[in-house]
């Protein structure tokens, strides 16, 4: 009798052994994390309120959520292995009027162990507007093959988009669209509107009713100006039969052969031409009114004045069409070194220039294209690409175009 | 006693003169008849002064004007005759009369005469203005080509050479480079001894459009086709020339088929010494030979010469060439049987140029291993001219008949062998396209064009040309009213035997443009037959002098179609110049003459042969374009082909009006002329859209779903096939009556008395233009905007407006010393343009009415400027875009000097902008600088 009792005694010390580890458990180990935040530094009469940061432990999923009218916030959390995000409201001057804008930051993994841990983030604009959306543009090869004979190549023109989200999604209804801008010539737009539209000069739209072009979470959607094996007529070039989309219009001469087995976009405003040396950029969205509302209100009438040699030139009246920035799901800014004079749209569509070739008309830019960098695999093997509003930074430029054999 | 004897015989000796002469009367005496001409030109000398001696008397007479004289009354014996006249060699001889005695004599020109030594373009001082230019401007001048005679008219400044393109002429206008309005040099004639140059049946320009022929900067044929632009000035070389008239007024109506002026060339004639001339600048070498013979007993002249320039356009390159040989060979002959004399001039003319490019050997040097350099570097380009001309001019003088002076019978024949031959390697831009393969209308297959391959274009024309000219002058006076008049007519014929292009239909060098080549031998010739009568008459009012010029022009196309609006229809050009000669005025013992001028007239040049009979145009509109490259059998591309022929039947010849006032100051061999014009044109050619044919076409769509392959065939069976039907709107251009030109001015030349003691004279020549080149009629206009994957079919009809205002003023004052004893000349030119504007005139932004897609016209109203698609008929106009720019003050030193080694040698040396002022000037606050470059080159002359 005496010893089972000792057992259970020994048994409730034990036990009561635990909770006391519990407690001592519950002196959980922390780190003072100094985070400083670098706004972006080409942002015109930047006024910022105050950033909400939210730090996420990854494993566990506890968040805390703070606050901080400066550009450093000292907090201190439990050791882990956090991401941290954040946003800001912010205004600035773009194009001479005041925009409303966000900055955002995100940092996707940030170890926090020891005493005190220091972590640098940089921000960069997020459109007010960012929809869901899920396409990106993937790829874009605008400078064609060229020939062996050194001569211009760009019937293998090719834009891939691609499907970053876990969800299937339909391309049906995707627009394509060229800006009017070209970045290496800086005239004074009459009325100037790019704070809110991107005033584009050629659109493709993706047709089909909705169920037509479904496109699997981490796969790719690719558009041709021309779906035809080039490598026939061009030694240098590559097979685009294996395109899913071309953009050639048939019946008007002088276009490139189209492959009948390839569904057509359609053109809803001229030729869909991207510059041969990306001095001007892609948008892709989705157009959200009727295509005759479209057509018929959102024509952008503008002049343009611009100095040269002391003389003020002012050309005009011209016409195109304008996309409100929150249709623009995706953009790829392009330019070329010592080009980059004005933008071809607000900084919170793009804000950094990817590029193929080191100047303009260097022949080296043959052959290359523009590739979004991969962030990311899941575990099952999909890509997650990278897309911080900044091509500059998102996008390998000078690449090997991914269709290339 | 002795000073009495002395008296005495003297007094004897007085009186018995008379006796003597008495005695003399009793024996028989003589008349010498005397004419004289000169000698080059063969022109009888009026004014000549006649000294006879036979050493004790003399007599002395004048030549009248028709350089007879005569000296009655000449007892027997030797006698020494002079025979001189301002501005000839003098004459002296000695004669033996021993009866009746008729003397013909031939003075030859004397240019060391100060005061004629003119090496600038003098005022003529004929009724109408017009700048002579003679063999001693020419040689200072040291001119490559014609074109730089230009320099001294009016307004003329010294230019660089520019022969990698066609030089045309500019006549009072500041000049424009736009070929709506080529007219305005179309429109002048250029007439060698008496024969028009014509340019009317010239077809030579590459139908494929322009390329760019690898290792040369910018297109290749425009700049050296001279199609529809009149006279390429390069292509005549001025070492043949005596003189050069041109009149920039209103020129004698036995000269037509012109709108703006008129150049007249005189070539050297009668006996010169062998003379060779070479020339060396940085753009070129020239070098020239000629000689002159005349044969006394047979009356024969015969003139021979030869010229070869061959220069580089770009002086550090040598892949862009131009050469030109012409040679002459012109024999002359008169005959004299009492009473007529007939004069005989026969010319022959080759001329040859060639215009090059040639492949830079170093620019395909970095091509990849696999790049086919073979077809790379057989790209070339060569345009050749080659012109023959035979002219033959007769005048016949019927002396004994009182009042007709001559009848001029003046033929020529000209016959063309030109060729532009381009090879060009053309690499598609995409993996195929197509053309069509069919001449005709209707419905058929294409073909798939291979990926790259050479293409040679070449166009041969064979253009002839037929002047015939019958001309009768009469001098009579009606008391006292003197009266020059003329009457005649003429025919000229105009056509081209040359293939045209020559092309490999299925290789075009445009890649995408289907070329369906016409035969130039198929046009129709070109025939005019024009009357003309003008009377010049001069009559004394008081102390002055009035003189009228009225002369009438009635000119034709023969054997035209009678659709068109041509056929049949003479079309009259009057044309007046008079003049009011002022008595002289004396002033420190110089008489100060002073005469004012002015004329009107109208001036007719009719369309030339391309203008007249354009092509067919052919639309091709692809039906069905499938390429299957899994199935490249299956593959097939089908047009539906349009042809229209847009020929204007309405095409009117352009018709200048011109006027102008002038007022002449002579006083002591200074000359002052100052003169005022102004004129309009409001039907010059352009090509401009003219109609416009709805049509309907089918086309098929070329996914997999929509084909359907034929199993027989394997390809697509177009009659199972889906298709959507188009309305289009075709539109067709052809050459109309929508250019205006305005032209004003003010020119003024001074001619300063040579200085003796300096021997340096000065003249001032200088003119301001004002000049609007303008629209005429309505205007056609589309766009080219895709909505909806379908092109904008509408099409936009606007009024006149629109244009350009161009201004400028210039002044030349040049110092030129002669300085004969040591064999010097020496020249400096200060060559000031004070301002030049230039505005684009205000366009209409909106049209005032479309066309739609099957062809009707409305009117364009507000609403159709939001409409979608019809917005987009607005045209580019604001205020920025139609300010005035003005260029300020700048000037050139030009400098040319000339020495004589030995007899028979002369060196010459010419540097232009040797110093230039051309001040850096402000605009809106920034400074625009400018620089200028000199350009010199060396002459060597021998004269044997």
């Amino acid at each position: 009798m005496k010893t089972k009792l000792s057992t259970l005694i020994l048994l409730v010390f034990c036990t009561t052994g635990f909770f006391s580890c519990n407690d001592d458990d519950e002196e959980v180990k922390t780190t003072e994390v100094t985070l400083s935040i670098a706004n972006p530094t080409d942002l015109e009469d930047l006024k910022v309120s105050k950033w909400a940061v939210t730090f996420t432990e990854r494993n566990t999923n506890k968040t805390y959520a703070l606050e901080t009218e400066s550009n450093t916030l000292s907090v201190t959390v439990p050791e882990g292995d956090y991401e941290i995000a954040g946003e800001n409201f912010v205004t600035y001057t773009f194009m001479g009027n005041t925009v409303n804008g966000k900055l955002y930051f995100i940092n996707k993994s940030n170890i926090v162990t020891g005493e005190t841990v220091s972590i640098a983030a940089s921000s960069f604009p997020k459109s007010e507007y960012e929809g869901e959306g899920g396409f990106v543009i993937e790829e874009i090869f605008y400078t064609g093959s060229g020939t062996p004979e050194g001569k211009s190549y760009l019937g293998d023109i090719y834009i891939k988009l691609y499907n970053n989200t876990d969800k299937p999604l339909y391309a049906d209804g995707l627009f394509l669209a060229t800006t009017q801008r070209n970045t290496s010539i800086s005239y004074t737009y009459i009325p100037e509107i790019l704070d809110k539209y991107v005033p584009v000069n050629g659109i493709i739209v993706i047709p089909g009713d909705g169920t037509k072009y479904p496109v699997q979470p981490g796969k790719s959607f690719i558009l041709a100006a021309s779906a035809v094996n080039h490598k026939e007529g061009n030694s240098n070039s590559f097979d685009l039969t294996i395109a899913d989309m071309e953009w050639r219009n048939e019946h008007l001469a002088n276009q490139p052969a189209n492959n009948p087995n390839v569904p057509d976009a359609i053109l809803l405003y001229n030729f869909f031409t991207t510059h041969h040396a990306g001095l001007s950029s892609v948008i892709m969205g989705r157009i959200e009114v009727s295509q005759t509302e479209f057509l018929g209100k959102y024509i952008y009438e503008y002049s343009w004045k611009m100095v040269f040699n002391g003389v003020e030139y002012e050309r005009g009246p011209f016409l195109d069409y304008k996309i409100p920035n929150e249709w623009v799901m995706d953009a790829v800014y392009t330019s070329v070194e010592g080009e980059t004079e004005a933008p071809v749209f607000a900084p919170s569509i793009d804000m950094g220039w990817t590029y193929c070739g080191s100047s303009f008309g260097d022949t080296e830019r043959f052959g290359k294209s523009v590739r979004r960098k991969v962030e990311s695999t899941t575990t099952d093997g999909r890509e997650i690409l990278q897309d911080t509003n900044n091509s500059a930074v998102d996008f390998i430029p000078n690449a090997t175009p991914s269709l290339a054999k | 006693m002795k000073r009495l004897l002395s008296y005495t015989c003297l007094f004897i000796l007085i009186y018995s003169l008379p006796v003597a002469g008495f005695a003399q009367r009793q024996e028989d005496v003589f008349n010498l008849h005397i004419q004289v001409n000169d000698k080059q030109s063969m022109e009888p000398l009026e004014f000549t002064f006649l000294y006879l001696t036979d050493g004790k008397q003399h007599w002395e007479a004048i030549c009248n004007e028709n350089g007879k004289s005569s000296i009655g009354k000449l007892p027997e014996g030797n006698y020494k005759l002079s025979v001189s006249l301002l501005g000839y060699k003098k004459w002296e001889n000695e004669i033996a009369i021993e009866g009746n005695k008729s003397l013909n004599i031939l003075l030859s020109s004397n240019s060391n005469e100060l005061n004629e030594v003119v090496v600038t373009a003098s005022e003529s001082k004929g009724l109408t203005s017009s700048s002579v230019i003679d063999r001693k401007a020419m040689q200072h001048l040291q001119p490559s080509s014609f074109s730089d005679l230009l320099e001294l008219l009016p307004g003329g400044k010294s230019k660089d050479p520019g022969l990698g393109s066609v030089n045309v002429i500019k006549i009072r206008e500041a000049g424009i480079e736009d070929s709506k309005y080529n007219v305005s040099s179309l429109g002048t004639s250029f007439v060698i001894d008496g024969a028009p140059v014509s340019t009317d049946a010239n077809m030579q320009y590459l139908s494929s459009g322009d390329r760019i022929i690898a290792g040369v900067s910018g297109y290749t044929d425009s700049k050296r086709s001279s199609v529809n632009r009149g006279v390429d000035m390069r292509t005549i070389s001025t070492d043949q020339i005596e003189r050069v008239e041109i009149v920039r007024g209103i020129p004698s109506v036995q000269y037509g088929d012109l709108t703006s002026g008129l150049v007249r060339i005189e070539r050297k004639k009668g006996a010169t010494p062998w003379d060779a001339r070479l020339k060396v600048d940085g753009y070129s070498k020239l070098v020239a030979v000629n000689k002159g013979y005349y044969f006394k007993e047979e009356n024969l002249t015969l003139n021979f010469g030869a010229d070869l320039l061959d220069s580089k356009i770009n002086p550090t390159s040598s892949y862009e060439g131009y050469q030109r040989l012409s040679y002459s060979v012109r024999l002359g002959k008169n005959w004299y049987k009492e009473p007529f004399a007939l004069l005989w001039q026969s010319n022959f003319d080759h001329a040859h140029t060639f215009d090059e490019i040639k492949l830079d050997p170093n620019i395909y040097d970095n091509v990849q291993e696999s790049a086919d350099l073979e077809s790379l570097r057989q790209e070339k380009y060569r345009s050749k001219y080659d012109r023959l001309s035979l002219t033959n001019n007769f005048r016949l003088q019927p002396r004994q008949i009182p009042f007709l002076k001559s009848i001029d019978f003046n033929t020529s024949i000209s016959y063309q062998m030109d060729k532009i031959e381009q090879t060009k390697f053309v690499q598609l831009s995409s993996l195929t396209l197509t053309i069509p393969s069919s001449d005709e209308a209707g419905i058929a297959d294409g073909i798939f064009l291979p990926s790259k391959y050479l293409a040679n274009h070449d166009v041969e024309g064979k253009p002839l040309n037929i002047f015939l000219k019958a001309k009768v002058n009469a001098e009579f006076a009606t008391a006292p009213i003197n009266h020059k008049a003329i009457i005649g007519t003429e025919y000229s014929f105009d056509k081209n035997y040359g293939k045209g292009q020559i092309i490999d239909r299925l290789r075009p060098p445009g890649g995408e443009t289907f070329l369906r080549p016409r035969n130039y031998s198929d046009i129709p010739s070109k025939q005019n037959l024009n009357f003309f009568a003008e009377d010049e008459v001069s009559m004394p009012v008081g102390n002055n002098v009035f003189k009228l010029n009225a002369g009438i022009r009635a000119m034709s196309m023969a054997g035209m179609d009678s659709q068109y609006t041509m056929n049949g229809r003479f079309y009259l050009d009057p044309r007046f110049n008079t003049e009011w000669r002022f008595p002289a005025i004396t002033l420190n013992n110089k008489e100060l003459n002073i005469s004012l001028s002015g004329g009107i007239g109208w001036h007719t040049k009719f369309p030339t042969l391309l203008q007249i009979y354009p092509d067919y145009v052919y639309l091709d509109y692809v039906r069905l374009n499938y390429y299957d490259t899994g199935n490249p059998g299956q593959s097939r591309v089908n047009y539906e082909t349009f042809k229209t022929k847009t020929i204007n039947h309405n095409l009117e010849p352009a018709r200048n009006k011109k006027w102008e006032v002038r007022l002449n100051f002579q006083y002591d061999n200074n000359y002052l002329s100052v003169t005022c014009f102004y004129e309009k044109m409001t039907n010059g050619f352009r090509t401009q859209t003219m109609s416009f044919m709805p049509v309907t076409s089918r086309l098929y769509y070329s996914d997999k779903d929509s084909v359907t392959i034929n199993p027989a065939t394997n390809q697509p069976d177009l009659d199972y096939s889906k298709y959507k039907v188009l309305n289009r709107l075709l539109s067709n251009s052809a050459t109309g009556n929508g250019t205006r030109i305005d032209k004003e001015g003010i020119e003024f030349t001074l001619s300063a008395k040579r200085l003796e003691n300096l021997k340096t004279r000065l003249t001032v020549t200088g003119a301001w233009f004002k000049t609007k080149y303008l629209n005429s009629g309505v205007i056609y206009d589309g766009t080219n905007q895709i909505i909806n994957g379908e092109p904008i079919q509408e099409t936009g009809v606007y009024d006149a407006s629109g244009g350009y205002y161009k201004e400028q003023l210039n002044t030349n004052f040049m110092f030129d010393t002669y300085i004969p004893s040591v064999g010097f000349e020496f020249s400096t030119s200060f060559q000031c343009q004070w301002f030049q504007i230039n505005q684009r005139l205000p366009e209409t932004r909106y049209p005032f009415a479309y066309i739609d897609a099957k062809g009707i016209e409305h009117p364009y109203t507000e609403a159709d400027k939001k409409d979608p698609v019809l917005q987009f008929l607005m045209r580019e106009s604001n205020p920025g875009l139609y300010q005035k720019a003005r260029i300020p003050f700048g000037m050139d030193i030009n400098l040319k000097a000339s020495k004589k080694i030995k007899e028979i040698m002369r060196i010459s040396l010419f540097v232009n902008k040797l110093l230039d002022y051309y001040p850096a000037y402000k605009v809106n606050g920034a400074e625009i600088k400018r620089t200028q470059n000199p350009y010199f080159g060396m002459e060597l002359n021998i004269t044997l």
